[in-house]
């Protein structure tokens, strides 16, 4: 995944037309198609339903293990394909059909996409989820969890990306060091202690690699900015493991990060004007979904920020956790790519994986360097997935 | 970084002069590389959809767009409305002038008009955009209905997006126009309805957004204008591109002398061949930005680095290095925008073979008529009028310019001079096309002001000295007259007295025709005035007189001649070596 060399680039441009039209343009690199409009009502159901579906599977999972969830992995393929009929349900009048080009889309069956969606801050669509196969095809037993079985799923099938800018931050064209790498974390104290004692004995020597090296939490808001403000506002990775909705995030009871206070304390402290893209990692429940004011996409695709890894849909602490501490393992030790990472804890976590969603460069690396290598060999989705939502 | 086939290799000059660096000048565009960056970002960002881009004077907005953000935002997928056909990198600034939004109807009819091919894997495909504005019926039926209705090109700009599959940018240039031009009702008309385009725009949510590029000590003005008209504050974000550091000027100067890969055009030092005296472009720098230059340093800097190249140029293929001496030479950097501007009247006589003496005199009269187009405003800032060719025709006949209008309009707005810039605008009640002027750089104007001041200061002192010259003349006239007239029948040893008087006569009808005649008076003034004023006991008067800075003022014309004629005489004599090409072409030359 990591060598993109062998996949054709196609940028899908999905533009506000008017308050209920998005105007959705694909080109690659040396051919661009018309563009056509799509109804925005009719997307933003059918992703509330995708949501709906990919909450239900969480749910049940939290309930009766992830083990039998082949059904509602099933459903939210289904979900996923009338996000795909969506996609390219182009209105009369339109330069091109829709239909056109996802003819012409089936017609590459077998080729690798580097697929780059560069989207409207207002909306909030999981472009992942889109599944572009009829599932009806797929027995739909809760038995069948198999991963092979739902790799049209676009997140698995392409190298995917999403961003809420158009353009690539300050600082991408080099790579930072683990030495100059600076990593704050923002936690909810309670949430976090309560999953720490959770953790196997190999996820706590992953933990302990991590904490002797980046780990530097923040318990709240206040401390948080205070902190981010001291060191200059030059910060490469923002980590959020917390309570949390499209809007606000919760660092303690009474703490609560609404959007609108974010972005005050951001501006008042004159943070993210620095020449550190800022990744920001919001490990909380639906931190992707937003909402009409913006929500945290917004916040995180402005300048100085280099975008943001999310959340579609409730998640387990426990699983949250873990799934985090996996990305910061690889993103930090290792040097992997965001593109990389998430490719490897989708397939490696599967299904619960599916919950997360890049909304940000898609090639941002640290510089590897000598660490011990060690493994995460369990799927966090098919144990203890925690004891309840964050 | 570019393919093989889409470079378009170095460009001829590696410094503009005045001229703004456009696409083609991207890899010479040094110290912006962060401005760049962050302004395409902002405006990348979906809920920007107005960017006002501002700055001061002479800090290279017009540049920093052309060869700058435009490229690096076509990269990123945007589109700019193209010129003639060109669907890569030629953007088409809408100069906003008094009436904007007459010039947004009219690039977006020509634009429009052309059929719009793209390459889909599926074959070729054609967007005809001219739909759009067909059912508008012909040009000037269009420019009459959109050209002052803010609603009717929100439309079509509407329609144009929901076609084209990048975000179209408008870029109006000169934002600062639409507040400083035509302040009458006819005017404030026009600016109205250009705010009310905005605000409509604003109301809308497609794929476009609007770039205006203006002037610093305007963006209060303007941001009052766009409140006033409830324009909705979300879409609207600002840019400040600041004065560039010592560091950045420093870059900009080196960037020609760099050995290294500039964007994948190579390098280059292997293509112009030479370099500076180690510590020079750090001289520069600091000689720039100490002199805190009225205008901005960078065109002080793009006047002073051009004049070095081209006068330690060597022969193709030669290297060599500007050292401090040339600088030196050179005169430092101030009053070289002044230089410039003498130097490109100069050569206008020259190649228009005017005699010598008659080239002072001739550059001070189309610095008059370049005067039409310097404006002061109220708040003491100077921007540039735009003036239709005809009032400028009528400023030149009236100033009994030698030279023949179209010849000196073609040789002040050519590429290489940038005296001037054409401009065509749309009249509002003829929708007729005119052809107009402006100032190519706003520092010319700060130039063409205080050589206005000045003169105008000197020309009072003279005058009123001529007036009294006159009278104190004509009144030592009749005193040697009645001196004569008195002791002629006197007889004896008075008649003795009788040169005297007549000494006095000549002597006061010397000064009294001194006051009649300019030249003579300059002269003559210069040499006996101290001592006259001296003789009539007015010594406070005659020290004045006697001041080096005031003599030099009176000499100046003499002394000027002198300098011209040596200058002259040694371009006449490269022409007359040159190529008979030059004759041949300016004998084609148009001549009003």
């Amino acid at each position: 995944m990591t060598d993109l060399s062998d996949r054709d680039f196609i940028r899908v441009k999905i533009a506000l037309h008017d308050s209920v039209t998005l105007k959705v343009a694909w080109s690659g690199k040396s051919w661009e198609f018309p563009p056509y409009l799509i109804d925005l009502g009719v997307v933003s159901e059918v992703s509330q339903r995708v949501r709906a579906a990919l909450s239900h599977l969480v749910k049940e999972s939290m309930r009766g293990g992830a083990a039998r969830s082949g059904a509602l992995i099933h459903s939210l393929a289904q979900a996923g394909f009338d996000l795909y009929g969506a996609l390219f349900l182009s209105q009369i009048g339109s330069e091109i059909s829709g239909d056109e080009i996802r003819l012409w889309l089936q017609r590459q069956e077998g080729k690798l996409f580097w697929m780059s969606f560069s989207v409207d801050n207002r909306v909030h669509i999981p472009w992942g989820l889109v599944y572009d196969t009829d599932p009806a095809q797929l027995s739909g037993e809760p038995d069948d969890t198999t991963i092979e079985h739902y790799q049209n799923f676009w997140c698995l099938k392409h190298a995917l990306s999403t961003m809420y800018s158009r353009m690539l931050p300050f600082g991408l064209q080099e790579h930072v060091s683990q030495e100059n790498l600076r990593v704050l974390a923002a936690v909810n104290r309670a949430a976090f202690e309560t999953a720490l004692d959770v953790l196997s004995e190999p996820d706590r020597a992953i933990w302990e690699t991590v904490q002797s090296r980046f780990w530097n939490p923040k318990y709240s808001t206040r401390e948080l900015f205070d902190f981010w403000k001291s060191s200059g506002g030059d910060v490469h990775l923002l980590y959020f493991y917390c309570h949390a909705n499209g809007n606000t995030i919760a660092l303690g009871d009474d703490d609560e990060l609404t959007m609108a206070k974010y972005k005050l304390n951001i501006r008042r402290n004159g943070l993210g004007q620095h020449e550190a893209s800022c990744l920001v990692f919001l490990n909380g429940c639906s931190t992707a979904v937003g909402d009409p004011s913006g929500g945290f996409l917004e916040a995180a695709g402005a300048p100085g920020f280099s975008g943001f890894i999310g959340t579609e849909t409730e998640v387990p602490n426990v699983f949250a956790l873990r799934f985090g501490l996996a990305f910061l393992y690889y993103f930090c030790c290792k040097g992997q790519s965001i593109l990389a990472i998430m490719d490897r804890l989708r397939r490696q976590h599967w299904p619960l994986s599916l919950a997360y969603s890049t909304y940000c460069y898609p090639l941002l690396a640290v510089l590897p360097s000598e660490m011990p290598a060690l493994e995460f060999e369990e799927n966090f989705s098919l144990t203890q997935l925690g004891t309840g939502v964050m | 970084m570019l393919s093989e086939s889409q470079k378009p290799g170095w460009p001829a000059q590696p410094y503009k002069g005045l001229s703004y660096y456009g696409p083609e000048d991207a890899p010479l565009l040094a110290g912006r590389e962060h401005d760049v960056v962050g302004c395409a970002n902002l405006l990348g960002f979906s809920s920007t959809r107005i960017l006002l881009l501002h700055g001061s004077t002479g800090c290279g907005k017009s540049s920093f767009l052309r060869a700058g953000l435009i490229p690096y935002l076509e990269d990123a997928g945007f589109q700019f409305i193209p010129e003639d056909g060109e669907r890569r990198v030629k953007a088409l600034f809408v100069r906003s002038t008094d009436c904007p939004l007459m010039k947004l109807a009219e690039g977006l009819h020509d634009f429009a008009s052309r059929d719009f091919e793209m390459e889909t894997p599926i074959g070729i495909r054609t967007i005809k955009l001219s739909l759009a504005v067909a059912k508008h019926g012909t040009r000037e039926e269009f420019l009459e209905k959109a050209g002052n209705n803010a609603e009717l090109l929100t439309e079509l700009l509407n329609e144009l997006a929901s076609k084209l599959p990048k975000t179209l940018i408008l870029v109006v240039d000169q934002g600062e126009e639409v507040l400083t031009l035509e302040p009458s009702k006819k005017g404030d008309d026009a600016r109205e309805e250009f705010f009310k385009f905005l605000n409509s725009f604003s109301r809308t949510d497609f794929d476009l957004k609007i770039l205006v590029a203006l002037r610093t000590e305007y963006y209060g003005k303007f941001q009052n204008k766009v409140r006033q008209w409830d324009v909705d504050p979300v879409d609207i974000r600002d840019y400040l591109l600041g004065d560039l550091t010592e560091q950045q000027l420093v870059r900009a100067i080196e960037r020609p002398t760099s050995e290294g890969d500039v964007l994948g055009y190579g390098s280059p030092h292997d293509h112009y061949k030479f370099s500076f005296a180690e510590g020079l472009p750090q001289k520069i720098a600091s000689d720039l930005l100490s002199k805190n230059l009225a205008g901005g340093t960078l065109p002080v800097l793009q006047v002073v680095c051009d004049r070095l190249y081209q006068k330690t140029k060597k022969q193709p293929g030669i290297g060599w290095v500007i050292s401090d001496e040339d600088f030196l030479l050179l005169g430092g950097v101030e009053g070289q925008m002044e230089e410039n501007l003498e130097h490109v009247l100069t050569d206008m006589c020259l190649i228009n073979r005017l005699p010598n003496a008659e080239i002072p005199s001739e550059v001070d009269r189309w610095k008059d008529v370049l005067c039409q187009l310097a404006k002061s405003q109220v708040d003491g800032t100077v921007t540039t009028d735009v003036r239709t060719a005809d009032e400028l025709l009528i400023a030149a006949e009236k100033q009994d310019c030698r030279i023949g209008f179209e010849r000196a309009m073609q040789h002040l707005a050519s590429e290489e001079t940038r005296i001037l810039r054409r401009v065509d605008v749309i009249r509002l009640d003829t929708k007729v096309s005119v052809r107009c002027y402006s100032l190519g750089h706003d520092a010319i104007g700060l130039v063409l002001q205080q050589w206005t001041t000045k003169r105008k200061e000197f020309k009072n002192v003279a005058n009123r000295t001529r007036l009294r010259l006159r009278w104190l003349g004509g009144a030592t006239v009749c005193f040697g007259l009645l001196a004569c007239t008195a002791l002629l029948p006197l007889g004896g040893e008075w008649r003795e007295f009788w040169p005297v008087g007549m000494f006095w006569a000549l002597y006061g009808l010397l000064f009294w025709s001194a006051g009649w005649k300019e030249d003579w008076y300059e002269r003559i003034l210069a040499a006996t005035l101290p001592l006259y004023m001296f003789i009539l006991g007015k010594r406070r008067r005659a020290r004045m007189l006697s001041d080096s800075s005031f003599r030099d003022q009176i000499r100046q014309y003499p002394r000027l001649r002198k300098r011209f004629e040596k200058l002259a005489n040694a371009k006449r004599s490269a022409l007359n070596s040159s190529t008979t090409v030059t004759e041949d072409s300016q004998r084609g030359l148009p001549h009003s």
